[in-house]
C-alpha cells in the first residue's frame, strides 16, 4: 500500500465536523450524568464529591473518541505536567499505549495474510501488547522460533487522520489571520506537523527509520532501539525483535533508579539532534523505557524527522551561542533562518530583545531554565517583530519538550544542559 | 590540597597597589575541563599546570554607577602538560585583557574587593597542529579581595570552539571564521577554572 496524503473534500470535511460535534456533545452528556450520579452518590453515602480526576478522565475518554490525530496531539500535552494539571497529566497518560484498543478481529484483519502463516498458531498466536493512537501491537512466536512484535495500522486510522489533519491544518490557517497571531507561520508548521503525523500511517518509513535509528544510536551502548525484521515487514506491517521487560508496574522505580537510565535517554536524544540528524520526536513513556540497570528502550519510529544539515547545524550553532550569554549571535541565526519577514518588521527591535531575552536565561542554573517558558518567548519575539521561524527547527524543539516533560516526572533532576553540552560541540565540529 | 605561596612582605589586599602593577605566578587547571575532539574524544585538562603574567593600566577609571575600575592586559598564559602532549600559550595577534572592578563605588581604594574577568584568545598546540579560539575564552572571579587573586578560582562556564589555523583565513590574525569548522573545544561539563597557586617573583634581585 501506498500512502498518499488525500485531500479530503469540503463535504467530508464538514461531515466530519458534525461528527465531531455529535462526539463533544455525547462526552458533555456523558459528564454531566457521572458527575451528577457520583454528586448524588456523594450525597447519599457520605463519600468524597467527584473531584477533578473526573473531568481529566472524561477529556481522555473524549480525546480516544475523537480519534489518532487529537490522541497524538494529547499524547505530546500529556507530557508536560509544567503546562497541565498533574491529574489531567496522569488521565492523558493511558494514551500513550493503552488507547481503547479496536476489535480484536477488525485489528488482525490489518496483519498481511502471508506474515498470519509465518506465525506459529496464525492470528490465534498473535496476542494484543498496546494499542497506540495509529497503531495495535500483537505478541506473536514466528515458525522459526522468534517472539516477535508486530505492529499494524488501526482500522480506519487512514481516513481518521486524513480528515482531522486537514481540519486542523484549516484551523491553522485561519487563526494565522488573526492580528495577533501574524507572523507565526501557523499554516507551514501545522502541514508540516500533519505531513510528520500523516507518515506514522507508512510503516515500511518506519522500518526504515527504525534501523537507521538503531544504526544511529548503536555508538550508544545503554539505549536499545528493537531490530527489524526485515524479510516479514512491509508498508502494512512492522515486524519487530520482542524486547521484554517493558511492561510498567503500578510502582514506577525510584527516580535515583531511574537517573542512569535517564541519561541514556538524554544523550539519545542529543545524538540525534546534535549529530545524527534523524530525530525521535515523539519520546514519550509510551516509546521510551527507562529500566532499571542504567539502560533505556526507544520504540516507534513512527514520528521520526530527518532534519536538513544546515538546521541542525543552526540548532548546535543556537544552543552554542545561547549558552555563552551571546545574543547578538542567537539572533543572526534566527533572522538567518528566517522562512518570511513582514513588511514593517522590526530588526533591530527583535535584536534588542532576543539579546535579552539571552542574557536573561543564560545566568541561570540548570534547574531553574524553562525550555517552555523560553521557546514561547522566542516565538511571541518573532511573531511581535514580524519574522516567521523555519519550520525546521519545530520538530528538533518538540522532541526536546516532549522528552523533557517525559523525564522531569519520571527523573526531576536531570541536567538537560550538561548533557547537552558534548554534542552541541561535536555537532558544531562535524 | 594546593600549597600557596604569597611573599609576607607585600600586602596584595591592598587596592592601590594595583594601577601599573606586573605579577607573574604560577597556575593549575582546576575542575571538568576537557578538549572535546569531533569523533567524541576527549581529553581531560585538570591539573595541567603552568604560568601566567597580568600587568594592570596605570590609570583607574570610574564606571557609570560610581565603581573603580582597571584595565588590565595578560602578558602570559603557558601551560604544558607533558602527560597529554599539550601545550597552550596566548595568541599574541589578540588582545587578551581584562578588567578589575571593585564590587563598591569609590576611587583606587575600592578596587578590592572587586569582580575580575579576562578575555583570553589562546594558541593550543596538539598532536602536531596549532588551534586557536575566535570567541574568547571568559574566565572570572567574584569578590576577589588580594591582587593578584592567589587561590581563588578563576572560573570558566562557557564553552569554547578552537580552529585548526592553518584553516582560518589570516591563520593566527584570523577574527572570523570564513568556511572554517571548528576543530576542537575547551569545555566543562561543570564548574571548572585555573588558580593561580604560587607568587613568582622575576625582579633581578629578589
Amino acid at each position: 500500500m501506498t500512502l498518499t496524503r488525500a485531500r479530503p473534500g469540503r463535504w467530508a470535511l464538514a461531515r466530519r465536523l458534525c461528527v465531531i460535534a455529535a462526539i463533544v456533545a455525547r462526552a458533555l452528556a456523558r459528564l454531566a450524568s457521572g458527575w451528577a450520579t457520583r454528586w448524588l452518590g456523594a450525597r447519599v453515602t457520605g463519600r468524597p464529591a467527584p473531584g477533578p480526576a473526573l473531568f481529566a478522565d472524561a477529556l481522555a475518554t473524549l480525546v480516544e473518541d475523537l480519534g489518532p490525530a487529537y490522541v497524538k496531539v494529547a499524547q505530546i500535552l500529556g507530557t508536560r505536567a509544567d503546562l497541565l494539571p498533574r491529574h489531567v497529566c496522569d488521565a492523558l497518560a493511558r494514551l500513550y499505549d493503552k488507547v481503547r484498543p479496536p476489535p480484536a478481529t477488525a485489528a488482525l484483519r490489518a496483519v498481511p495474510a502471508a506474515l498470519v502463516a509465518g506465525v506459529e498458531g496464525g492470528t490465534g498466536g498473535l496476542t494484543p501488547l498496546a494499542a497506540g493512537s495509529i497503531a495495535c501491537v500483537f505478541r506473536g512466536r514466528l515458525r522459526s522460533g522468534e517472539t516477535v512484535a508486530v505492529k499494524v495500522r488501526r482500522p480506519g486510522a487512514v481516513r481518521a487522520l486524513s480528515l482531522d489533519l486537514a481540519l486542523l491544518e484549516s484551523a491553522a490557517r485561519l487563526a494565522g489571520r488573526l492580528p495577533r497571531l501574524r507572523g507565526i507561520p501557523l499554516g507551514a508548521v501545522t502541514a508540516q506537523l500533519g505531513d510528520a503525523i500523516y507518515q506514522q500511517l507508512d510503516l515500511a518509513r518506519e522500518a526504515e527509520d527504525l534501523a537507521a535509528l538503531r544504526s544511529d544510536l548503536a555508538v550508544l551502548p545503554a539505549v536499545r532501539v528493537p531490530a527489524v525484521l526485515a524479510a516479514w515487514s512491509g508498508p502494512d506491517a512492522l515486524v519487530l525483535e520482542y524486547l521484554p521487560g517493558l511492561e510498567r508496574t503500578r510502582t514506577p522505580p525510584a527516580a535515583e533508579e531511574l537517573y542512569p537510565s535517564a541519561v541514556a535517554a538524554m544523550r539519545a536524544c542529543f545524538h540525534m539532534l546534535f549529530l545524527a540528524g534523524l530525530v525521535h520526536c515523539d519520546m514519550h513513556p509510551g516509546n521510551l523505557y527507562l529500566l532499571p540497570g542504567g539502560s533505556c528502550v526507544l520504540l516507534d519510529a513512527g514520528f521520526a524527522r530527518r532534519l536538513a544539515p544546515y538546521a541542525r547545524r543552526h540548532f548546535a550553532d543556537f544552543f552554542y551561542a545561547m549558552s555563552r550569554g551571546d545574543g547578538a549571535r542567537c539572533a543572526d541565526i534566527v533572522l538567518g533562518t528566517a522562512t518570511a519577514v513582514l513588511a514593517d518588521a522590526d530588526e533591530a527591535g527583535f535584536r534588542r530583545d532576543l539579546t535579552k531575552l539571552v542574557e536573561d536565561h543564560s545566568g541561570l542554573a540548570v534547574r531553574d531554565f524553562d525550555l517552555v517558558g523560553f521557546t514561547a518567548r522566542l516565538f511571541d519575539l518573532q511573531r511581535r517583530h514580524g519574522f516567521a521561524a523555519d519550520p525546521q527547527f519545530v520538530f528538533p524543539i518538540l522532541a526536546l519538550l516532549v522528552l523533557e516533560g517525559t523525564l522531569k516526572q519520571l527523573c526531576p533532576d536531570v541536567n538537560f544542559q550538561r548533557e547537552a553540552l558534548p554534542y552541541v560541540l561535536r555537532g558544531l565540529m562535524t | 590540597m594546593t600549597s600557596i605561596t604569597v611573599d609576607r612582605s607585600v600586602d596584595r589586599h591592598d587596592p592601590r597597589l594595583i594601577p601599573g602593577s606586573k605579577h607573574h605566578v604560577a597556575m593549575t587547571i582546576e575542575g571538568e575541563l576537557k578538549l572535546y575532539f569531533p569523533d567524541g574524544q576527549t581529553l581531560p585538562c585538570s591539573g595541567v599546570q603552568g604560568l601566567t603574567a597580568v600587568l594592570t593600566d596605570t590609570e583607574v577609571g570610574t564606571r557609570p554607577d560610581g565603581r573603580p575600575q582597571v584595565h588590565l592586559t595578560r602578558l602570559l598564559t603557558y601551560l604544558h602538560s607533558t602527560e597529554y602532549g599539550v601545550l597552550i600559550s596566548l595568541n599574541p595577534f589578540r588582545d587578551n585583557g581584562g578588567t578589575l572592578t571593585g564590587v563598591g563605588p569609590g576611587g583606587v581604594e575600592a578596587l578590592l574587593p572587586g569582580d575580575v574577568t579576562f578575555d583570553q584568545f589562546l594558541v593550543v598546540k596538539l598532536r602536531g597542529r596549532l588551534y586557536t579560539n575566535l570567541d574568547p575564552l571568559v574566565m572570572a572571579a567574584n569578590s576577589i579581595t588580594q591582587w593578584p587573586p592567589m587561590g581563588t578560582p578563576i572560573l570558566s562556564q562557557t564553552a569554547t570552539m578552537f580552529y585548526d589555523v592553518e584553516d582560518l583565513p589570516g591563520g593566527l590574525a584570523a577574527t572570523a571564521a570564513g568556511t572554517a569548522r571548528p576543530r576542537l573545544a575547551l569545555a566543562a561539563e561543570d564548574l571548572c577554572g585555573s588558580r593561580l597557586t604560587r607568587y613568582v617573583d622575576i625582579s633581578p634581585n629578589p
